[in-house]
């Protein structure tokens, strides 16, 4: 697929050439400082909330998809001045991949070689890549759904999984797992999210597996799970995982809470990130739940060793990756570059209040979901979590 | 605006379940059909044609985008309505 067949091609252009790429493709290509140019064909206010980027630069222009259809000729003029003569890959984007199949058709006609972003923004902030932290007993794989900078983990001890907040697309954990040879014992949530659907309830319902999650967050919740025990290592029935334990690390929201894995890992969910902290903002209780954030850092996670590797729930952009592509930091660097985990209490409640802003409008409705009262269609939920997370404390200038 | 004549649509676009760019392309083809003065009118499905529709009429000078509105058909879909006129 993505390749004509010249056999049976009735185009008369770029013959064996691709005509699309994925979106994993095109994180690749980024990552690997080989970008190809990109024509991003949504419109203005579109493009500026959300587009495609990674920890090395990219080159997109952005011309909506109805320039095309207004003005075909005028259109292809803007994007050969914008080529300046060199003939490189160019990919176009737009929300769902329709836009741009039809505006990459229009560009090959004209003798340029243009392939489409498959499945547009919603694919990209769908797709993932994994990568393995290397530990033990405990073995870890971080799962970075890269357009929406959203991190899942799956632990595991010999053929026993725990996924600890999984997205809602949960066809790819059942492959990872059958991949693996692993077995799902149980889904843990960290907290409440808010900006993407979490496939925790559906995932453990499937695999008739407990659902864990702390009773600050989910007391409402339509759905049974299991509440979390502060300082308690995780127990499935019989079956014992002592090297994970549970750590409540509240002020993002009241049932916020880390997994120490190891005795090394520290998986934060959205209480600390690589670079900032949680906001803590989100129902609108900024200094409450601030103090309380404040109190997590000082008390509860910063008397953990130096080397520990923090392991967040988010990543704010590219720039938080590790070379290899890993999203992972040691609390002792956080520490030193941190502001959050150098302030003092009343600094650090006075920027949250002051820090404190809108969320998008969609996160009460996500809430919700992520409660159980309520649910919608594939596409619904796809427009529901367009963009990129906005879960981090905004920063101080 | 405030002259009817100038809002009542000469022909309707039916785009409902057509997803981008299918309804800016229809509508651009009937556009091509209308004399000056008169008005098209799209009904959509797709949420992103509010945005679009109004990014399209900033980039073509030679049609007004009139009015849009928010409704339900009767299957209970979320309608958008578009009505735009050919200036010249």
């Amino acid at each position: 697929m993505g390749v004509c067949d010249p056999n049976n091609c009735t185009r008369p252009y770029n013959h064996g050439q691709r005509m699309i790429t994925t979106a994993r493709e095109l994180y690749q290509q980024i990552q690997a400082r080989r970008p190809p140019l990109l024509l991003d064909v949504r419109n203005e206010d579109e493009f500026a909330r959300w587009k495609v980027e990674g920890a090395h630069p990219v080159e997109t222009l952005n011309l909506p998809y109805f320039a095309f259809v207004e003005d075909e000729p005028g259109s292809v003029a803007k994007v050969k001045d914008w080529l300046a003569g060199r003939a490189p890959e160019l990919v176009v984007i737009c929300a769902k991949g329709g836009s741009s199949e039809f505006v990459a058709e229009v560009l090959r006609g004209h003798s340029l070689s243009a392939q489409n972003l498959e499945g547009g923004m919603i694919a990209w902030g769908g797709q993932t890549v994994r990568s393995e932290i290397p530990s033990s007993p405990v073995r870890v794989l971080q799962i970075l759904r890269f357009g929406k900078g959203c991190l899942s983990y799956v632990l595991s001890a010999g053929s026993d999984a725990v996924i600890v907040d999984p997205h809602r697309h949960m066809d790819e954990y059942g492959a990872l797992l059958h991949e693996h040879g692993l077995r799902l014992r149980a889904v843990i949530d960290t907290h409440l999210h808010a900006d993407h659907v979490s496939g925790a309830p559906a995932l453990a319902q499937s695999a008739s597996v407990p659902c864990f999650g702390h009773r600050d967050d989910f007391e409402h919740a339509s759905f049974s799970f299991e509440p979390i025990t502060d300082r308690a290592p995780l127990r499935i029935g019989a079956l014992d995982l002592a090297p994970v334990r549970f750590l409540h690390s509240p002020g993002h929201t009241p049932g916020s809470t880390s997994l120490l894995v190891n005795d090394k890992l520290l998986l934060t969910g959205d209480t600390l990130f690589v670079g900032g902290v949680g906001r803590p903002d989100l129902a609108g209780k900024a200094a409450e739940w601030g103090r309380e954030l404040h109190r997590t850092l000082q008390e509860r996670l910063r008397p953990l060793g130096d080397d520990v590797l923090v392991l967040p729930a988010h990543s704010a952009g590219p720039q938080e990756a590790r070379a290899d592509g890993t999203v992972a930091a040691p609390l002792g660097a956080l520490r030193q570059r941190n502001p959050a985990l150098r302030t003092d209490a009343a600094t650090f409640v006075e920027e949250a209040v002051r820090s404190a802003g809108a969320a998008p409008e969609a996160y009460a409705r996500i809430r919700e979901a992520n409660m159980g009262h309520w649910s919608a269609s594939e596409d619904e939920l796809a427009e529901l979590e367009f963009g990129k997370n906005e879960c981090a404390m905004a920063r101080r200038h | 605006m405030s002259d009817t004549k100038e809002t009542i649509p000469a022909r309707t676009l039916d785009a409902r379940g057509l997803k981008c760019p299918m309804p800016i392309v229809r509508a651009k083809k009937e556009m091509d059909t209308l004399a000056a003065g008169q008005v098209l009118e799209v009904i959509a499905t797709d949420p992103g044609s509010v945005l679009d529709f109004q990014g399209w009429m900033k980039a073509a000078a030679a049609y007004e985008l009139l009015k849009q509105d928010e409704g339900r058909d009767e299957q209970g879909r979320t309608i958008y309505i578009h009505l735009i006129r050919k200036k010249s």
